[in-house]
């Protein structure tokens, strides 16, 4: 070991001694915490959401014709509009044309790959999750069991799944279906006022080498080869919810091609994106407290320096450790290791605690998916959120150095941490995403982990516009510290 | 040059328009317990700050044994420093607040008991330094500076705020430090709290070099030829030798300095008078005496000039 490497050691293990030693980092170590969990308890607490909508969603743009018995209807599917990540475009087996009739669909969707729906739109099976068109689909029906296929090519086929006990009667209609879901959309309507709207989404597909063989052949119902086009009507839901008006289906036929429009959607709360409109971020909203914690975390920041101006036992420090760059790399060392770990004691803890409370509150399944503490995404955000304190310490504690006096410290972090991004807010939205992309708050982006609207900034990049400022406070704390008179 | 000298050389340093420290030079040796006096504002501190590397001189340059401060590797087991005993967390205890000092410079943490032993605080070890007199913390700041067991100590105004019995412990302390061969400077504003602690004194005034003399030789040349005299008609006294050509001043309520005439003449014109005496005695002046001699101009002047002390950066 060098040594610059033992004197270095030797001065974080001096700070540390310094750090513990007074009332203060205690404290304000423990007001992290509490206030980090607290906030975000009380956030799941006051959050409530529920569906409200149809139990089973089931209105989409249908071409079909019957088909007797066990039957296997294969389509490739050369084109799909991206009208919405959930629209849905397949083909389906089904008992009659009515809204609410029992169905086996297996479809190809822009955002989630190929998925197979059967009972009601309550079962779900999954295909490739990479799937997009041309891509070939296949439904073959054997008694009352379906078994969905699914193929790149029309050669070789792969197994989506099979799903026993559908339900259809003997003679069932055949065919190509086309949906697309209703997207809400939000947007800024005044100082901290977000509105959201429904807006129907019209879905596109084309469809080619059709083909419906059965083992006992059905009479053609109508035109040359009986194929028609029949707007399955959606079943209204709970008093209350109005769908949206949308465009009838349209088919346009060109030999043995079929281009067809619809709108709608089928599955059920939780399957097919029913009920799923991605406007919570339910892991951010448990992290939410750290934007109270950082009143802690800027006052322990800015206290490990100026403490020591305001009784100028700086002198004492310089006179023990002439090397004052090494004096500046301790302290950081230990406030930010210090605040590292409380705020991700504080960040575990808030989000495990507020998970049954969100799940009660109608954020858990079937509508939301709850992730571990383990998963990955929100691993990032909890980890991520921790150095997001940890890096604000650090800017405290070069604010702290440039400064040296607690009250102007604590007065210009809070303006630029706080009193801004508030100010932002309330003016304008343009201002409320420019704030909130170009100064150290940015940092707060780390705890997102899905893509909202209000999202000024993407996470890393928002920890990096925060790293970016700290690394410069610092690099101007070091040099001032060395040439100013102690 | 001895290894642990501290070598002063055309020091300067300016605040603004204040010349703190102007072309200071001086050598303090080891074995002597040298004392660093001058009135408030005299640019004391400013020249120890410069010696410890915490602030920048203009010009000039303070070693300690041949090297600059910032240079030394663990400068606590070279040189020991009391600047400021005020200077403390009041929420630190006073066994934490020298453990860090400790550690930083690789010091076992025993030594840390050893040194509040060592000043009289071992039973206040526990207790936070908000609640310690400052003669309490005097003793923390000493404890500080004798943690590596330095060769060098600095210790600004250690004696202020020490009760009698601790004036006692701090004067014995420094004379044993001395002769165990250390270097040892203590600086004061008052001449007098060095009287029976300095073998040789560095005067400075304004910032400029006054004095650098030993104890003994400064009374001397303080003492002159004047006697000392004590007489209860002290008026009368007076008027017989100032007719005498004796330039008399007041000492006390029944005593008066007499120079320009000698022992035998006064004491002659006095009964010729027939004013009664009860003593007279050749005048040895005390240090606090020669010290406002040689700071006379400078205290002068600084009743009207800018407390260079006051101005701080």
């Amino acid at each position: 070991m060098t040594t610059s490497t033992t004197s270095l050691l030797r001065a974080v293990r001096a700070e540390w001694a310094k750090l513990r030693s007074v009332r203060s980092t205690g404290a304000a170590l423990l007001a992290t915490v509490a206030l980090v969990v607290l906030i975000g308890v009380l956030t799941a607490e006051g959050g409530h959401t529920s569906y409200g909508g149809p139990a089973r969603m089931d209105g989409f743009a249908f071409v079909h014709r019957p088909a007797a018995g066990d039957v296997t209807v294969t389509a490739r599917l050369t084109g799909q509009a991206d009208s919405a990540p959930w629209a849905k475009a397949g083909l389906m087996l089904r008992s009659g044309t009515a809204g609410g009739a029992p169905s086996v669909s297996l479809m190809l969707t822009p955002g989630h790959g190929v998925r197979m729906q059967a009972r009601g739109g309550t079962e779900e099976l999954t295909g490739s999750g990479r799937a997009a068109a041309p891509y070939w689909l296949r439904l073959s029906r054997s008694g009352h069991e379906v078994t969905g296929w699914e193929s790149a090519d029309g050669r070789t086929w792969r197994k989506v799944g099979t799903v026993p006990d559908t339900g259809l009667p003997a003679t069932a209609e055949a065919g190509m279906f086309v949906a697309s879901p209703e997207t809400a959309t939000s947007h800024w309507a005044g100082p901290g006022k977000v509105v959201g709207a429904a807006r129907a989404t019209t879905g596109r597909a084309v469809f080619d080498q059709v083909t419906a063989t059965s083992a006992a052949a059905a009479p053609a119902a109508s035109g040359a080869d009986g194929w028609q086009l029949t707007d399955v009507v959606q079943p209204p839901g709970p008093p209350g919810t109005q769908p949206v008006a949308a465009a009838s289906g349209t088919l346009h036929r060109t030999g043995r091609t079929f281009t067809v429009t619809g709108s709608g959607d089928l599955g059920s709360p939780g399957v097919g994106g029913v009920g799923q409109d991605g406007q919570e971020d339910t892991v951010a909203s448990t992290l939410s407290g750290v934007q109270i914690g950082l009143f802690a975390v800027i006052a322990l920041g800015v206290l490990a320096m100026t403490s020591e101006y305001r009784t100028r036992t700086i002198r004492t420090t310089f006179t023990v450790s002439p090397h004052r760059g090494r004096v500046l790399a301790a302290k950081a060392v230990v406030v930010a290791a210090g605040v590292f770990a409380a705020g991700l004691v504080a960040c575990a803890v808030s989000y495990v605690v507020s998970l049954p409370i969100q799940r009660r509150n109608g954020y858990g399944p079937p509508l939301f998916t709850q992730r571990s503490l383990t998963d990955p995404l929100v691993l990032r955000a909890v980890v991520g959120t921790a150095a997001f304190l940890a890096l604000i310490a650090l800017l405290s504690l070069a604010v702290g150095v440039i400064v040296r006096r607690t009250a102007a410290a604590v007065i210009l972090l809070f303006t630029v941490l706080v009193v801004i991004p508030l100010v932002a807010q309330v003016t304008s939205v343009g201002a409320d995403l420019w704030v909130g992309r170009t100064t150290p708050v940015a940092g707060a982006a780390i705890r997102q982990t899905q893509p909202l609207f209000e999202n000024a900034i993407g996470p890393w990049q928002g920890l990096g516009v925060l790293a970016a400022y700290t690394a410069v406070a610092l690099g101007a704390a070091f040099w001032l510290q060395r040439r100013r008179d102690a | 040059m001895t290894e642990w000298t501290i070598a002063v050389s055309d020091l300067s340093k300016t605040y603004g328009n204040t010349v703190a420290v102007d072309s200071l030079s001086f050598t303090v040796r080891p074995g002597t317990v040298t004392g660093f006096v001058g009135p408030n504002g005299a640019g004391k501190s400013t020249t120890l700050r410069m010696m410890l590397g915490l602030d920048t001189p203009d010009g000039g340059s303070a070693l300690i044994g041949g090297r600059s401060y910032r240079e030394l590797t663990d400068p606590l087991r070279s040189v020991g420093a009391l600047l400021d005993a005020e200077a403390v967390h009041p929420g630190r205890r006073a066994r934490a607040h020298l453990l860090w000092q400790a550690r930083y410079n690789g010091l076992p943490a025993g030594r840390v008991d050893e040194v509040l032993d060592l000043v009289g605080l071992a039973s206040a070890a526990g207790k936070r330094a908000g609640g310690f007199s400052l003669g309490m913390r005097q003793r923390l700041g000493i404890a500080g500076a004798l943690l590596g067991d330095p060769r060098v100590l600095i210790l600004d105004e250690p004696v202020n705020g020490l009760d009698p019995d601790g004036i006692r412990w701090i004067r014995g302390l420094l004379r044993s430090l001395a002769a165990e061969g250390r270097t040892v400077l203590v600086s004061s504003h008052l001449m007098s709290e060095l009287q029976d602690t300095a073998d040789h004194v560095i005067v400075i005034g304004r910032g400029r070099l006054l004095a650098d003399t030993a104890v003994d030789a400064l009374l001397a040349a303080a003492s002159g030829d004047r006697i000392v005299l004590h007489t209860s008609r002290r008026t009368e006294a007076m008027t017989v030798l100032a007719a005498a050509g004796a330039t008399v001043s007041v000492l006390g309520a029944d005593a008066l300095t007499v120079s320009g005439l000698p022992a035998e003449r006064v004491a002659a014109e006095l009964n010729g008078g027939a004013v009664p005496f009860s003593a007279l005695a050749p005048h040895r002046a005390s240090l606090e005496e020669a010290y406002l001699d040689l700071t006379r101009d400078a205290t002068e002047f600084r009743a009207h000039g800018h407390d260079a002390e006051e101005i701080r950066p």
